[in-house]
C-alpha cells in the first residue's frame, strides 16, 4: 500500500504497526517524534498503531539550530 | 551573591544562551558549550533523512543543560504550535522558542502570529520565549498571552551587525517587567556586554560562536562579555557629561 513519509511517498506492506516501520529504516527509536496524520503518536502506542493505506507519517528528531 | 536569572520556572546562573546552529561539527560545539558555562541551548525539529546516518545531537549537548526547541520552519501560529507540541513530546521539557518567519530576505519574526503562537502554548503549560521585532506595544502584549520572557532582535538573525535596535531594546527593558532576552544579530563580545549593561537579562548567540575561526574560544569570550556586561549593569553605570570632570585635583599646587 502507498503512504507518504516525511513528504515522500512509500509502499509497504499492509499491518505494519509504527514501531515496526521506524525499525525497518534503520531509525533509532529514542532519537524520534512521530506524527501521524497530523497527530502526534506517543511512543507507549507505536506498537500498536497500524499505518493504513494513505497515511500521512512525518518522523522528526531535533538537530543543532539557533540563529 | 548568587546573582541568578529565575525564568521559566527554572534558574540560570549564566546568562549566555547558545544556539546550536552551523557548528563545523557536534564535537566542536559540545566543547563550546562547556567551555562557555552556558545552561540554556536552542535546538531545532527537522524531518530526519533516511539517507545519512546523523548523529543525534543530544548526546553531544552536556547534561544539565536546558533544552530550548525553537519553531524555526513556521510560518504561522498554526506550524508554530504543532512544532511545541511536538518537540515536547519529544520528552525534552516544556520551553519552547517562538520564531514565526516568513520574509526570506531578513528572516523578520511575524509579530502578529507570534503572539497568537505564545497565547495557546501558554494555556497549554509550556514556558514560552517568542522571538520578536521589539514594539514595546507588541511585547506588551505578549506578556499579557503569557510568554515567560521576551526575545527582541537586535539585528537580522546570523548578521552579526549587533544592536541596532539598541533604543527599542532599551525601551522594552525598562517598560516590560518580564526578563528581556537579546536574541539575533549579536556578532561580537562586546555587543552581548553592552546589552548585559543595558539591563538585557540574557542573550542568545549562535553564528558569531559557531562560525568564528575557534567557536570554543569565542563562546568563552562571548561568556566574558556577558559576565561583564551583567556585573557593570549591577554596579551601576556612572553617569556621562558633555565635559571633563577632573579625576585628580587641579588646584592647589604650582602656585595657582
Amino acid at each position: 500500500m502507498r503512504i507518504t513519509v516525511n513528504g515522500k511517498e512509500e509502499h509497504l506492506p499492509r499491518g505494519m504497526d509504527v514501531e515496526a516501520f521506524l525499525q525497518s529504516k534503520g531509525v533509532r527509536l529514542e532519537e524520534v517524534v512521530v506524527e501521524l496524520n497530523r497527530e502526534i503518536i506517543a511512543r507507549e502506542k507505536w506498537r500498536e498503531t497500524i499505518i493504513k493505506e494513505n497515511d500521512n507519517l512525518e518522523i522528526l528528531h531535533f538537530m543543532g539550530g539557533g540563529k | 551573591m548568587k546573582d541568578t536569572l529565575i525564568v521559566g520556572g527554572l534558574e540560570m546562573e549564566n546568562r549566555l544562551i547558545i544556539g546550536t546552529g552551523k557548528f563545523p561539527n557536534y564535537r566542536l560545539m559540545e566543547e563550546a558549550i562547556r567551555r562557555s558555562g552556558a545552561q540554556v541551548v536552542t535546538i531545532a525539529l527537522r524531518r530526519i533523512d533516511f539517507d545519512s546516518r546523523e548523529e543525534n545531537i543530544l548526546n553531544y549537548i552536556p547534561k544539565g543543560c536546558i533544552l530550548m526547541p525553537n519553531t524555526s520552519g513556521a510560518r504561522n501560529a498554526d506550524e508554530a504550535v504543532r512544532i511545541a507540541r511536538i518537540a515536547r513530546a519529544a520528552g525534552c521539557g516544556n520551553w519552547v522558542k517562538i520564531e514565526v518567519i516568513t520574509d526570506q530576505r531578513y528572516l523578520m519574526p511575524d509579530n502578529e502570529e507570534t503572539i497568537k503562537a505564545t497565547r495557546i502554548l501558554a494555556r497549554e503549560g509550556f514556558a514560552v520565549f517568542p522571538y520578536m521585532n521589539p514594539d514595546l506595544i507588541v511585547a506588551k502584549r505578549l506578556k499579557e498571552a503569557g510568554a515567560a520572557a521576551v526575545m527582541p532582535l537586535g539585528s537580522p538573525i546570523g548578521s552579526n551587525r549587533g544592536l541596532k535596535t539598541r533604543e527599542m531594546i532599551k525601551i522594552l527593558i525598562n517598560e516590560i517587567d518580564l526578563p528581556i532576552i537579546v536574541d539575533a544579530g549579536i556578532g561580537r563580545p562586546s555587543e552581548a556586554a553592552e546589552a548585559m549593561e543595558m539591563g538585557a537579562a540574557a542573550v542568545l548567540v549562535n553564528t558569531a560562536i559557531a562560525t568564528a575561526r575557534d567557536p570554543v574560544a569565542m563562546a568563552q569570550a562571548f561568556s566574558l562579555g556577558v559576565k561583564a556586561g551583567r556585573q557593570a549593569y549591577l554596579a551601576g553605570l556612572a553617569a556621562t557629561k558633555e565635559f571633563a570632570e577632573a579625576s585628580s585635583p587641579l588646584t592647589g599646587f604650582l602656585g595657582r
